[in-house]
């Protein structure tokens, strides 16, 4: 059962993230980023980590890929396509493949098959959260004031 | 399944994030590109904390989407601000420093 499944979730985040690079209409591109986005979450299901999935969805779709949908509705001169030259697609994909290859030969240098897989409970992480890494949470929140400080300031036309 | 699946989907969907970034000549493509990658760097760390029973990957998993978050609203204002200085987002025209 978890096997079909993997399968078919790499089979759909494949298609989705591949169409959604190369794509000519930068709408419908979105649209497959939020399949993808849901794919990975069906992912984080099928490893256990729930809380990470429902973070997924609630950030990924309801937040970035919507961000993204309105920018290109309210600008619609945004959503043009440029054809890139033969040049650019041969050595794009050679680069990609290159390093796809690199990245495998790193996966085949280490011992993998030996770790069997567990459960992490939402507890769990929540106490770890809130004790060993809150500064970093804290600085976090910080971080997110800062671009959000930052985006007014751009857009008022950098009066300070 | 095996952590190696796990850990070879990603390294593909990564790679076509690269190849993406590689390819693509309008910005905002370029940032789904981006998009991409990160989520494949954001499933390895999960298959790797699920298996080997860290749960500091999945901490770190909490904050790169926070980051990226934040990182996605930054990347789509200064796209504005390019468009409003060039005219276009296409990549291959915004030669403002060419030596």
């Amino acid at each position: 059962m978890e096997s079909v499944l993997f399968w078919i979730l790499g089979v759909i985040s494949i298609i989705t993230a591949f169409n959604a690079i190369t794509g000519k209409n930068l709408f419908y591109n979105l649209l497959l980023l939020a399949s993808f986005v849901l794919s990975i979450a069906g992912f984080y299901l099928l490893l256990e980590a729930d809380f990470l999935a429902l973070v997924q969805v609630l950030i990924y779709v309801g937040g970035i890929v919507v961000l993204l949908l309105f920018a290109i509705m309210l600008v619609p001169k945004l959503n043009v396509h440029f054809t890139s030259s033969f040049f650019t697609w041969v050595g794009g994909l050679f680069l990609s493949l290159l390093f796809f290859i690199l990245l495998n030969l790193f996966l085949e240098a280490f011992p993998l098959a030996l770790y069997e897989k567990g459960h992490i409970t939402l507890g769990a992480i929540a106490s770890l959260l809130f004790t060993e890494y809150f500064l970093a949470f804290e600085i976090f929140g910080v971080i997110l004031l800062i671009v959000m400080v930052g985006i007014v300031i751009i857009v008022r036309g950098g009066e300070f | 399944m095996p952590l190696i699946y796990y850990l070879a989907l990603s390294a593909l969907l990564f790679s076509l994030g690269v190849f993406g970034v590689l390819t693509q000549r309008n910005a905002i493509n370029v940032l789904i590109s981006f998009e991409i990658m990160l989520n494949a760097v954001n499933l390895t760390l999960v298959a790797f904390s699920q298996f080997f029973q860290l749960l500091k990957g999945q901490i770190f998993v909490l904050f790169t989407i926070g980051v990226g978050a934040a990182e996605v609203a930054m990347a789509l204002i200064i796209i504005f601000v390019i468009f409003k200085t060039f005219k276009t987002i296409d990549l291959d025209e915004i030669k403002l420093m060419r030596g």
